[in-house]
Parts: C-alpha cells; sequence; structure tokens
C-alpha cells in the first residue's frame, strides 16, 4: 500500500499534502463525536434534539456504516449490488443465533456472522461472475439471492421462522451491561460504538482506495475488458470487493440485532433493507469516502423525521426515499459530494465569462 | 516463441477465423495485414486470451496458451495494445501507466519503468497528472503503448498503432517501434499503413477471409503484385 503512495507521491503536484487525510479524518470523526452534545444545545430556547433525537443519529451513523461497506464492493468495483441485506441479515442472524441458542457472546456471533456472509458473498459473485452476469443483470441476481435467504430464514423453524429472534439478557450469556456484552442501558454508548464501527470501515475503504487493490477495483469498474487486457485478473479481485463488503455489512447487522430488542426475516431481511442500505452511497457519491456518510445524514434524518411526524401516512418514508433516488440518479449521478466542485466550476466559468465580456 | 496452428475462433455462433497458421520467432517484427473483416484483430485477440479458439492451439515457448485466461497471458510477457486503445479514461496518466505493471518483474521496475516512458514520450510527463480521456488521440495512443511497455512484454502485439493519427505522429509511433525492438523485443502488428509496416516488418503474413493466404518476407510482400494492387492501392 505504501509502495503505490510513494510512487504516485513522486509525480503528484504539491496540493495534496500527506496529512490532508489524516487532518479531514480527524475533524469529521470530532464532529460525529461532538453530535450528541451539539443536538442538546439549547437555541432560542429550541433544542436540535426535539427534532433530531439521539435515535435518529444512531439510525444514520448505522446506514453510514452500511453504505461504506456497500461502497467498497459497489462503489470501487462498479459491480451494482441490489441484495446487501442478504449480508445483514447473516450478520444479524447469526448473533443472535449463537447468543439466544448458545449463549455465545454477541462479538464472537458477529465475527461468525461476518464471515459466514463474506462466504455467501463469494457464492453469489462467483456464480455471477463466472456466467459474466454485469449491470441490471447482476443487480437482480444479487437481489434473487437476498430474496432467497428471506424465505428460507422464514420457513426455518431452527431459526424460528417467521417470528425471529428476541434479543437475550447480558446474564444469559453470562455477562453485565457493557462493551463485552454488546448491550448499554443508554443509547449513547450505542452511538459511541458505531462512530468506532464506521470508523473502521472508513479506515479500510481509504486503505483500499490508495493501495493496488484500490487500482484495480477503479479499473475494473471503468472497463472491465480493458481492465483484463492489461492483465488485471478481473474475477478475483472482484470477488476480494464482494468478500470485504459482505464481512463489513455482516457486521452491520450484527450491531442492528444487539441495539434494537427483536430481528424477524421481514426486518433484516426485508426488500426495502436492500435499498436503505445503498441509498446513502449512491446519494452522497457513490465509489467516493465521504459520499456514504454524508448521503446518510441527508436521508436517514429526513425519512426518519418524515416517519415518526407523520405517522398516520404508511410508507411516507419509502416514498421519500423513492423521491430522494430519483431526483440523485436523474440529475447529479456523482451524488451530493460532487457539488462544491461543481459548483466551484461553475462559478469559474461565470467568473471567466465576465472577463471575457470586459 | 509463438505458434498458432488450426486455430478456429469468433464470436458466439459466428465463426470467424477458420483455422489460422503463423508463428513468431524470437526478435522478429512480424505484420499481419488483410482487409477490413479479414480476422486481423480477431487473431489477436485470441492470442490475448480475450476470445478463446473453439478448435486448434496456441503455444507459446513451448506451452500451450489458448485455454488460458488473459491474465494469465499477461504475466507470460504476452502484452497488446488494443486498437480502441482501451484506456481508462476517467483515471491520470499515471495510474493508467501503473497498471500496466502486472507481471511480477514489471511490477518490482516499475519506478525505473515510469521514469524511462516519461522520458521517452515527453508529452506524456507534461500531463501526467491529467485524466486520460481529456488528452488528443495521439497523446492517448502514446500512452497505450507506454502502458503496453510498462509490462516489460517479452512478445508485444499492435493492433493498428497508427489508425486515426496524423502523418507526423504515425512517424513517430514507428520510431518507438523501431526503437523497441531494436532492444530485442518481439513485434506482432497488424497495420493498415502496410508500405511503412512492411519495410519495418522481417515477415509479413497477408490474411483473408479468416485464414492466411500468404507468407513472406517483408520486402518480398512490398514488390508482390497481387499485395501491392490489394493493399497498396497502386
Amino acid at each position: 500500500m505504501s509502495a503505490i503512495e510513494t510512487v504516485r507521491d513522486r509525480y503528484r503536484t504539491f496540493d495534496d499534502q500527506r496529512y490532508a487525510p489524516l487532518v479531514k479524518g480527524v475533524g469529521l470523526f470530532g464532529l460525529l463525536a461532538a453530535l450528541p452534545t451539539i443536538i442538546e444545545i439549547d437555541v432560542a430556547g429550541m433544542e436540535l434534539a426535539a427534532l433530531l433525537s439521539l435515535k435518529v443519529l444512531i439510525l444514520t451513523v448505522i446506514y453510514a456504516y452500511t453504505a461504506q461497506a456497500w461502497n467498497i464492493m459497489s462503489g470501487y468495483t462498479g459491480q451494482f449490488s441490489f441484495g446487501h441485506a442478504a449480508f445483514f441479515g447473516i450478520g444479524a442472524y447469526a448473533t443472535q443465533a449463537l447468543v439466544v441458542d448458545a449463549a455465545v457472546n454477541p462479538w464472537i456471533g458477529m465475527l461468525v456472522g461476518g464471515v459466514l456472509a463474506g462466504a455467501y458473498g463469494l457464492i453469489i459473485g462467483a456464480l455471477s461472475f463466472r456466467f459474466k452476469l454485469q449491470g441490471h443483470y447482476f443487480a437482480l441476481a444479487t437481489l434473487a439471492f437476498a430474496e432467497l435467504l428471506r424465505f428460507v430464514v422464514t420457513n426455518m423453524s431452527e431459526l424460528r421462522g417467521a417470528n425471529g429472534y428476541f434479543k437475550a439478557f447480558p446474564r444469559d450469556y453470562g455477562a453485565e451491561y457493557g462493551l463485552v456484552a454488546f448491550q448499554f442501558q443508554n443509547d449513547l454508548p450505542y452511538y459511541y460504538l458505531i462512530v468506532g464501527f464506521l470508523l473502521v470501515v472508513t479506515l479500510v475503504s481509504w486503505l483500499i482506495k490508495n493501495s493496488w487493490v484500490g487500482l484495480y477495483f477503479f479499473a475494473i469498474r471503468e472497463d472491465e475488458r480493458a481492465a483484463a487486457s492489461v492483465g488485471v485478473p478481473s474475477f478475483r479481485y472482484k470477488l476480494i470487493g464482494v468478500a470485504v463488503s459482505a464481512f463489513f455489512t455482516a457486521l452491520g447487522g450484527a450491531y442492528w440485532s444487539m441495539y434494537f430488542n427483536t430481528i424477524r426475516p421481514d426486518t433484516v431481511f426485508a426488500l426495502f433493507k436492500n435499498v436503505e442500505l445503498l441509498l446513502p452511497a449512491v446519494v452522497g457519491g457513490p465509489g467516493t469516502l465521504l459520499g456514504p456518510i454524508v448521503g446518510s445524514f441527508i436521508v436517514t434524518p429526513v425519512s426518519e423525521i418524515a416517519r415518526t411526524t407523520f405517522s398516520d401516512i404508511n410508507g411516507l418514508d419509502r416514498i421519500i426515499y423513492g423521491a430522494f433516488l430519483v431526483a440523485i440518479v436523474i440529475y447529479s449521478p456523482r451524488g451530493v459530494v460532487s457539488w462544491p466542485s461543481q459548483a466551484r466550476a461553475l462559478w469559474e466559468r461565470v467568473r471567466g465569462d465576465e472577463e471575457v465580456s470586459e | 516463441m509463438l505458434e498458432l496452428s488450426g486455430v478456429r475462433a469468433g464470436y458466439d455462433d459466428i465463426e470467424v477465423l477458420h483455422g489460422v497458421d503463423m508463428h513468431v520467432d524470437e526478435g522478429e517484427i512480424v505484420a499481419l495485414i488483410g482487409s477490413n473483416g479479414a480476422g486481423k484483430t480477431t487473431t489477436m485477440r485470441t492470442i490475448c486470451g480475450i476470445l478463446s479458439p473453439s478448435r486448434g492451439e496456441i503455444t507459446y515457448r513451448g506451452e500451450e496458451i489458448h485455454s488460458k485466461a488473459s491474465h494469465e497471458i499477461v504475466e507470460r510477457g504476452i502484452v497488446q495494445v488494443p486498437e480502441n486503445r482501451d484506456l481508462f479514461t476517467n483515471m491520470t496518466v499515471i495510474d493508467n501507466l501503473l497498471l500496466g505493471a502486472q507481471t511480477e518483474e514489471a511490477k518490482a521496475d516499475r519506478k525505473e519503468n515510469l521514469d524511462e516512458m516519461l522520458e521517452l514520450f515527453p508529452r506524456l510527463a507534461e500531463r501526467k497528472n491529467q485524466r486520460a480521456g481529456t488528452m488528443s488521440g495521439g497523446e492517448q495512443q502514446m500512452l497505450t503503448l507506454a502502458r503496453a511497455l510498462m509490462g516489460e512484454p517479452d512478445l508485444l502485439i499492435l493492433d493498428e498503432p497508427s489508425i486515426g493519427l496524423a502523418p507526423h505522429l504515425v512517424q513517430e509511433v514507428f520510431d518507438v517501434i523501431e526503437d523497441i525492438h531494436a532492444q530485442g523485443m518481439t513485434v506482432l502488428m497488424v497495420e493498415q499503413n502496410v508500405q511503412q509496416t512492411l519495410k519495418l516488418a522481417d515477415r509479413g503474413y497477408v490474411m483473408e477471409n479468416g485464414r492466411i493466404s500468404m507468407t513472406a518476407d517483408g520486402d518480398e510482400l512490398l514488390e508482390d503484385e497481387g499485395v501491392v494492387e490489394a493493399y497498396l492501392g497502386v
């Protein structure tokens, strides 16, 4: 990884400083860490927390995390997955099944879920890529594999069928509330934990992006046939993308199952879960490091607030998701994070025109 | 070095190559000429593993390579410069060049090779952090060639390296080919620019309707009436 950096460094213009990513990262995660305090600041007799509760913040960071995981595969290699609920659900179910039925610590269950999801990802990938499924066909195949799991789990009494799992108490698996038990008695530690998760996946994503693996991913995304003809082993690298992405998505599912009280096939494997897992990345900017995080902070709070405010209108949050998706795909396929540079380009053009007319 | 015998290949159900026999020896420049649709590009693609032959065999240094994937063929030292350039247009010139280094040896030497390429193609040095798609056609062709050389090929396969280029750039491309050949690289090339190619080539093959119809030294082909009439338009 450092090898490619040094090579690039020698040929790069010096406006891109070495410590820039570190500064940005510290700034971003500092802000995320401070958010629970910020929302409680009293502004003119009103707290932001009345609108943006800690629960919504947690949900937002969960989806930022899963979108970041989705991005490693779909954003970087260009293999658009519409079936990440499969991995998410595997993570949730592996954790709960082991915790509830075998009294295994959820952290271990989480890792088991991650490995299982990675393996399932390799199966989906190997089958799809072997038969050269691309674009829409690949997306549909991933969706089919996710739906398949929903049906299987719903009909499996060993996994409690449609009823799903109810989270166990820490003492049931020999632990006490706290980090080791993966359970807390209030929301704040949960928030910091998922921010920690986000930090890890963002770091992994950054490392990939700046390595040879990332260079191969981008080459495959841009033109897979050309990548193959220069000698990039595209089949292998697409599988690496799927496996890493599936692994981290499953950890998100495990967190979900330890934060909420119940999981059922129609929540963690839900058809709509697929959309929720990818939308922040698509809105924020697929293939970018910041996009999934920014996207989630746009999409999740708006739909959550709408859902709770207009709770009598069933499905309003989904309508909002749909509207976001349509608007962004049509008007700004490079996502929200591309807006500043586009605005700058527009501004420079306007200014350039003025100079000419003078 | 490279030998094709009875190679049949094509796209889906359509067979384009109906049994191609040819060989390239170490250190040669071999030209493949023929009219549009004769199967030249298909031949190149089949050698490089982008298409796999339905019959016949391709051996490289005594090893069968026709059932290998393209990256495995690149690992053995066969690198192609495709006709449609196949650059990664949204990636920088440097990243495009880095992607050319795929074998272990090429990866180990990439820094020196990068310096060498930027020296050999000063235009690329000027544009090193620019996106490949924003460059002119000539510059893109130089980049494609430089990227292939980053792979330290033993056998370089060129598909129409001078297509769509201004005359002075065509000369530049041919100069580079002559240069790298002088350094000992074996070259197999397809070219529309028949006269210039045959002057450069040690041997030439003429392809017609998916078969090799004729083979001779470059100079002999240049003097052959049939070839002159068909491909030089004299």
